[in-house]
């Protein structure tokens, strides 16, 4: 028996190719959350450039929601600062999947490791996490969902960018709940595999509280802030 | 219209903060072990974030909002199709809006 722990961290073409095909259950969600992104810009009255760049370089659904309510039509530093904040909070789960990556492929070159580490994204760690958890040790795999989801995801923005300004008065069709929806479908996921009361109890009311008596989007934090230490404080 | 220092301005910060947690768990990891509490609360944080985008987001939408959403999350549960739940969300908020609510 080999110690998989053992075993060498590789980058394969064969390795990219299975990645390829491993990405493609979660490219209709991918290019659905993209053009919802896309159709929440030019809603928000950004140029079309700024909405196709924001896809490319943050690569960050979520994150990039939550950015685009907070945006400002002028220069302000506090939306800036309340942008960081809640970029860094909604992101901070990359932290600990790229933590994760160290015991699986920490003997690789560190200029490939630090030049993809920024296409890290949920489908990638999901893909990569079971491919790594079977024993394998090739990260071309997770170089693979990226080749497949990241030219989708931008190329959806755009398209959403275009299209969803086509549709006229989108609350009509429940387009303007579009990003609740997506978030309760990722927080739905997250509660199947982990029931805890206390902590998500503690996130809703500090959410609620903070969107009630907080200006800007300090709410997003206060609520992450709140789970995770009533989680730490009874693990 | 928008001012476009403050467009990349926006753009930069937020991709430097993603980039900088997507390399920084890796960069860490090689100096800094992980205690029971540090994993729970890190464990606690997506579903804490969700929850804190969710809620708030809903409520502001008044019962329309709340229904729509809590219809996606049923969806969800049962079906684990996000692309059928959105849908499913949609036309409840739709249907909801279209019978005056």
């Amino acid at each position: 028996m080999t110690n998989p722990s053992a075993l060498r961290a590789t980058a394969t073409r064969a390795g990219v190719v299975q990645g390829m095909r491993d990405a493609i259950p979660f490219a209709p969600g991918t290019l659905i959350f993209g053009a919802s992104v896309g159709a929440a810009a030019a809603h928000k009255g950004l140029p079309a450039l700024v909405a196709i760049a924001q896809s490319a370089l943050v690569y960050a659904g979520a994150s990039q929601m939550v950015t685009l309510e907070l945006w400002s039509n002028q220069w302000r530093w506090a939306a800036l600062a309340a942008g960081a904040g809640a970029t860094a909070a909604i992101n901070a789960r990359f932290l600990l999947m790229s933590a994760g990556f160290r015991r699986w492929i920490g003997g690789l070159n560190p200029a490939l490791v630090y030049s993809t580490l920024f296409f890290l994204t949920d489908p990638s760690f999901a893909v990569g996490a079971r491919r790594f958890a079977a024993g394998e040790r090739d990260y071309g795999v997770t170089l693979g969902v990226a080749m497949v989801l990241y030219p989708a995801w931008v190329m959806a923005t755009a398209a959403g960018f275009y299209g969803g300004a086509l549709i006229a008065r989108p609350e009509r069709y429940g387009l303007d709940l579009i990003m609740p929806l997506v978030f309760v479908c990722m927080l739905t996921s997250f509660l199947r595999s982990t029931r805890r009361i206390a902590p998500y109890t503690a996130a809703t009311l500090a959410a609620l509280g903070a969107w009630l008596w907080l200006p800007g989007g300090w709410y997003i934090v206060a609520g992450a802030l709140a789970g995770a230490l009533t989680a730490a404080a009874a693990p | 219209m928008t001012d476009p220092s403050f467009d990349w301005a926006m753009i930069a910060t937020t991709a430097l903060v993603t980039y900088l947690l997507r390399a920084g768990g890796y960069f860490l990891m090689a100096a800094v072990p992980m205690t029971g509490r540090v994993k729970a609360g890190l464990d606690a944080l997506p579903a804490s974030i969700f929850i804190a985008v969710v809620a708030p987001a809903a409520v502001k939408a008044g019962p329309v909002g709340v229904i729509a959403v809590g219809a996606a999350g049923l969806s969800m549960w049962f079906s684990r199709s996000e692309i059928l739940s959105i849908i499913v969300g949609l036309c409840m908020a739709a249907a909801l809006r279209a019978g005056g609510l």
